[in-house]
């Protein structure tokens, strides 16, 4: 495992949300912009978080309020210049304007993205 | 071996172990489990000769000899840039990578030890006649460690991919735990802490090893319904679910042994996630190999056992791997209730049993509970000595 001297590496990430069947379906991606790998630690199975906020900032789902995931610790490696992408799904939100907000929940690693969606 | 793996054991980059590998071809050898000798470029090769020219051959490429056999090979540690040449030579009749065969010879695993599961089975109780629902990722259906002992599955959530069920695991998690409640006692790979209990796959998690609390309720009410034993939650969330709380009063209701993953959120004082901590499930944290507490476990009141959960080796769809958490320690205390319901226990009876019987390792209450598991105490075996 590579060391690294910054304890938290930083991913450029990007999200999308695209309304399907009712659903919001978000994409997350985070790429390695750094020319060494990026090891990703994670303390259970959960991997990303996803909050829907209004416009007033009112928080009105969150991915992880509503799941429960694996308890073992894992990593995922991200080679220079590599991409991983995480999926979320948000069933059957009410219609709507919506800012997503969508992060890494990985120790050591840092990467953030946010979108805006319309559901009708 | 295979005991490295800290943070660093999630799919796609582990070193992971082989099932078996078979001679001869050196292309079908992946890198897993070879015997490196340390130099990147020096591999470990058998070689079969037909005539002492190839031997000599094979001795004058050699950086060193492990072995020469009485029959026409030897075993020597040659730079990889050689094999090709002395593999085309007609007086060589085979080169082959020395692939570890470790897998083949079943190992104790220091968790399985570490509870005494072994004087247990020495005394006769192997888990059979038990049932052992797994409420997880699935189970590979088609492990030799565990094909034997696997009964009915049910998706939940169906495993995404070519597989030959829909409980199949797709993920590795939901395999590596059922491996450690109850792999099969045989020759080769791992055993569990029961050996001849009947698991059941209940897929509640999806291929990121994650589930909605529907999933999940519905996963133990299945559990309830089938009138099985014991259902070992190795999931858990900082926040709960009301209707997975009902899930688990219908099923400790209907005589199902209940038990669940403290969390990994340590070091943290009142912590333990759910459903771990509903009154319904024995709270089970994590313990390493030289009885510390592991440092990713939660920890709190709801505690009732601690068992091994750090630096776990088990089975994986396909082989073997090491993974770390409480994830780990709930399937030994699964195995064990397997054993005790197996004995005509009721749940309560045994989740009563399991406490009184556990060792104290000297840990604050809130982190071990009652104590270590004792699968040996718990069914009435001594095991002072072991």
């Amino acid at each position: 495992m590579p060391e690294r001297d910054d304890p938290t590496a930083v991913l450029d990430a990007s999200v999308t949300a695209i309304v399907e069947d009712g659903d919001v379906d978000l994409s997350f991606s985070v790429r390695n912009p750094s020319d060494e790998p990026i090891e990703c630690s994670f303390r259970d199975g959960q991997r990303v978080e996803a909050v829907a906020e209004r416009d007033d900032g009112a928080e009105v789902w969150r991915y992880g309020d509503d799941r429960m995931f694996s308890m073992a610790l894992g990593a995922e490696t991200i080679a220079p210049g590599g991409e991983t992408t995480f999926d979320a799904t948000w069933p059957d939100p009410e219609p709507g304007e919506y800012r997503i907000r969508m992060w890494l929940v990985a120790t050591a690693a840092d990467a953030s993205a946010e979108t805006r969606v319309s559901v009708a | 071996m295979g005991a490295s793996a800290m943070l660093d054991n999630d799919r796609g980059h582990t070193r992971r172990d082989a099932l078996k590998l078979t001679g001869g071809a050196l292309a079908g050898l992946g890198l897993t489990g070879l015997a490196s000798a340390g130099d990147a470029d020096t591999v470990e090769v058998n070689v079969g000769y037909s005539a002492a020219s190839g031997e000599r051959a094979a001795k004058a490429e050699a950086t060193g000899v492990v072995r020469e056999f009485n029959f026409d090979a030897l075993t020597i540690r040659v730079n990889e840039n050689a094999i090709r040449g002395l593999s085309k030579r007609p007086d060589v009749r085979y080169v082959e990578r020395n692939g570890t065969m470790h897998a083949l010879d079943q190992q104790l695993t220091w968790g399985v030890d570490r509870v005494d599961a072994e004087v247990a089975t020495a005394n006769g109780d192997t888990g059979a006649g038990g049932d052992v629902a797994i409420l997880d990722t699935g189970i590979d259906s088609d492990h030799p460690d565990l094909v034997d002992n696997l009964g009915a599955g049910r998706a939940f959530v169906k495993a995404r991919g070519k597989f030959a069920e829909d409980w199949d695991d797709d993920n590795d998690h939901g395999t590596h735990c059922a491996g450690i409640a109850d792999a099969d006692d045989d020759s080769q790979g791992v055993r569990g802490v029961s050996t001849e209990a009947t698991l059941h796959a209940v897929k509640v998690l999806d291929k990121r090893g994650s589930g909605s609390f529907s999933d999940i309720a519905a996963g133990v009410e299945y559990v309830a319904d089938q009138g099985w034993d014991v259902g070992s939650m190795s999931l858990g969330a900082s926040s709960g679910s009301q209707a997975l709380k009902d899930a688990c009063s219908y099923a400790e209701d209907r005589g199902v042994f209940l038990v669940a993953a403290a969390g990994n959120d340590g070091p943290c004082g009142d912590c333990v996630g759910y459903p771990a901590a509903y009154e319904e499930c024995l709270a089970v944290s994590s313990s390493a190999s030289d009885d510390s507490l592991s440092g990713f476990s939660s920890t709190g009141p709801e505690v009732e056992l601690v068992a091994p959960g750090t630096d776990i080796y088990s089975t994986i769809p396909g082989g073997y791997d090491t993974f770390s958490g409480t994830s780990m320690a709930t399937p030994h205390v699964a195995g064990a209730a397997g054993q005790l319901m197996a004995n005509g226990y009721t749940n309560g009876e045994a989740r009563s049993r399991l406490k009184n019987t556990a060792e104290d390792i000297g840990l604050a209450s809130n982190e071990q509970g009652a104590g270590l598991l004792d699968a040996a105490a718990a069914l009435g075996h001594d095991s002072t000595d072991d």
